[in-house]
């Protein structure tokens, strides 16, 4: 790591203090703010979120970081393609979560405002609906169904061709 | 550096963030108290990050919420309903839209959600590439994204990515005409419908290609083809309309039924489809293109070689078993409009689509572009000259500031494959540089005007050895004077070869000023060399 990386501290719901280049930190745009409000010697503390998802908020920005430094420093073209294929791969590492992380990991995204996260996340639950029919949606999700009878008949035939 | 780590659930603490500190900071102040310490935090967020957290199994070491009911540990049912609207819309836009439609029927709030007219406006112009709210059928507005995608879903969904290949397509077409020949744009149609489709199998006693019914899911194309004209010759071919295809194909089985009798006539018929023609003044139907059945789903877009095909074709047809298709294959004089390119989709399923696919890339690559064909009776003046307008099948040379620009097509209605007789017509375009265009290029002279005085073509056969020399006076019987920065000049004429694969290149002798008053010496213009072969795609 670069020795003259300023970094920030950064604490979490639980008081667990996390030190961290600002470059990292600052990839969510709601610390990026508060560091720019309140300078970057001051401790962040963020309220809502748990220690063990910073962690894995503050691991994607760092290997976010590292990505486009790399993408920088390329030569060849084709080396392009290598980047995306290891972020891609590591990426899917990092997805292989438990739903309830997962929802933890959107929660954070969205408070601390990091949109490649958040993303990336809103990819993956999109995959996990992707070919299931409404009731192993609802069974997958433990999401209640709300639709009274003559609701659901007429959601359903509005939406028919999506079962064809 | 970063490792490749591998987060699993509930990996505590910052173990693989480099730098930080799994030490809890001593005298940090209560959570609770944090919370209020709110850097542009709503109620919202707070109130969904609190809740969210109290919903964790594992319990976090300091009591976040110890007043708050939510800190009983739950099952995980509601967490999908805490995220916020706007996640879920993120989450929904990237869903396909059949994924999306099966979500919509999950509970309310979601399909609430779904049935935002944005995402079906985004789907719509993904899928279908539609920018308004018509449905396939003939008719009005739908109203609404939503009800717009279903209905063309329903209507041509079945017939998977091809579907929605041929709407891309014909979009495309729709835009390049309206913005280069709103005349040929004009004259686009409505599609044909199911039921129109169904009744003209039915009056033909033919079954039609799944694909023929994507290239009638929209216009029927008056003019679209373009076309080329040389000497009094015009060859400007349509897409014809259902009507015109089936009325076409009648009168032909009509015929062939005076050759052939009744019963061989409507056999034959069930392997062919009339399905565009190209005009030329007489109002003779010079160039024809067929679908060509070969049973099932295989079929292909034909065209013929021969002027008077219709006797040829009689001719070829009494000789054979008109049950069988396969000889038809081998004995029509049939040339191929649409290679198969093997790589995409199943065989020659599609030949029709990729034809109009062709059409398209060549226009969006200006590899054919709009220009001015002969006016005849009313047809429009300006249309899609089926000449390549640009390398490498055009040619282009400049000499002391003379610009030109040649290049061939092959004619196939007025050539003899089978006696290896090769038309092509090839159209020829001079033009004097501008002055300053001349200095830029540091001509040796500035030339003001120049006027042509004879034309030296050599003319190749595929073959190596030799070529023919063809010299005379003027082009077409004309002498041209060309003005610096002026307008162009253009010409067609048409020659022969025994072989595919040639080219021809030449040279045109212009004086500096004109014939009456020159101004310098002659000298040769040089035209580069341009093919004269089979194009890939005919049209």
């Amino acid at each position: 790591m670069a020795g003259k990386a300023v970094e920030v501290k950064l604490y979490s719901c639980d008081g667990e203090d996390f030190r961290v280049p600002s470059t990292v930190a600052s990839r969510s745009e709601t610390v990026k703010n508060m560091l720019e409000d309140t300078g970057e010697e001051d401790a962040v503390p963020l309220p809502n979120v748990h220690g063990r998802t910073l962690s894995l908020v503050l691991d994607f920005c760092k290997r976010l970081v590292q990505y486009e430094k790399d993408l920088q420093d390329i030569t060849e073209d084709f080396q392009h393609g290598q980047l995306d294929d290891e972020f891609n791969a590591w990426k899917q590492d990092f997805l292989d979560i438990d739903q309830a992380v997962l929802y933890e990991l959107i929660m954070a995204a969205n408070f601390l405002n990091v949109a490649e996260l958040l993303d990336l996340c809103c990819k993956e639950v999109a995959r996990l609906i992707k070919g299931k029919s409404p009731e192993e949606i609802r069974a997958y999700f433990h999401i209640k169904n709300d639709f009274t009878p003559q609701e659901e008949e007429e959601v359903r035939r509005e939406n028919q061709w999506a079962f064809e | 550096m970063v490792g490749p780590s591998t987060p699993k659930v509930l990996k505590c603490g910052g173990g693989n963030v480099e730098g930080c500190s799994k030490t809890c900071l001593r005298g940090v102040p209560p959570a609770r108290n944090l919370a209020d310490v709110q850097y542009g935090c709503t109620e919202r967020t707070k109130h969904l990050a609190r809740s969210s957290l109290a919903s964790l199994k594992y319990h976090s070491v300091l009591d976040l919420q110890g007043s708050n009911d939510d800190s009983v540990p739950k099952a995980p049912q509601h967490k999908m309903q805490k995220l916020a609207d706007e996640t879920l819309r993120l989450i929904f836009r990237n869903l396909s839209p059949e994924d999306a439609g099966r979500s919509a029927c999950v509970q309310k709030s979601w399909r609430e959600l779904i049935q935002e007219d944005d995402l079906w406006q985004h789907h719509c112009e993904a899928r279908w590439s539609l920018t308004d709210t018509f449905g396939p059928e003939r008719g009005g507005s739908l109203g609404d994204f939503r009800s717009t995608f279903a209905s063309w879903q329903q209507s041509l969904g079945r017939y998977g990515p091809a579907a929605c290949q041929a709407r891309s397509t014909f979009s495309r077409l729709e835009k390049w005409t309206q913005k280069n020949v709103p005349d040929v744009y004009a004259s686009l149609r409505p599609g044909a419908t199911e039921e129109d489709l169904n009744a003209a199998e039915a009056s033909l006693g033919l079954k039609l290609p799944a694909a023929l019914d994507l290239g009638a899911i929209h216009s029927l194309l008056h003019g679209l083809f373009g076309g080329y004209t040389f000497y009094e010759y015009l060859a400007c071919g349509r897409f014809l309309s259902l009507a015109q295809s089936i009325a076409l194909t009648a009168q032909l089985q009509a015929q062939f039924a005076k050759g052939l009798g009744e019963e061989a006539a409507h056999e034959a018929f069930r392997h062919l489809f009339l399905i565009a023609s190209a005009y030329q003044p007489a109002e003779k139907r010079t160039k024809v293109f067929f679908i060509v059945l070969h049973g099932g789903n295989d079929h292909e877009v034909a065209t013929m070689d021969q002027p008077d095909f219709l006797r040829e074709f009689i001719n070829q047809m009494s000789a054979m078993n008109p049950s069988d298709p396969s000889p038809m294959k081998r004995t029509l004089p049939l040339i191929p409009a649409a290679p198969d390119s093997s790589s995409e989709w199943a065989g020659q399923q599609y030949s029709v689509l990729r034809w109009f696919r062709a059409l398209a890339d060549q226009l969006e690559a200006g590899m054919l572009a709009a220009d001015q064909l002969l006016k005849y009776k009313g047809l429009p003046a300006s249309g899609i000259s089926l000449y390549p307008a640009a390398p490498p099948l055009q040619s282009r040379a400049v000499t002391c500031g003379l610009e030109i620009k040649a290049s061939a097509i092959f004619v196939p209605e007025q050539s003899r494959c089978s006696q290896s007789k090769y038309h092509f017509a090839y159209s020829v375009r001079f033009r004097l540089l501008s002055i300053e265009e001349q200095e830029a290029m540091r001509s040796p002279a500035s030339l003001r005007s120049a006027q042509l005085l004879t034309r030296h073509w050599r003319i190749h056969d595929a073959a190596e050895a030799g070529f023919e020399a063809v010299d005379g006076d003027g082009v077409i019987g004309q002498y041209p004077l060309l003005i610096a920065g002026g307008d162009e000049y253009v010409y067609q004429s048409c020659t022969a070869c025994g072989r595919m694969g040639g080219w021809m290149e030449g040279s045109f002798t212009f004086i500096e000023g004109s014939l009456q008053q020159p101004d310098g010496p002659q000298f040769d213009a040089q035209c580069a060399r341009f093919p004269l072969d089979r194009p890939g795609f005919i049209f």
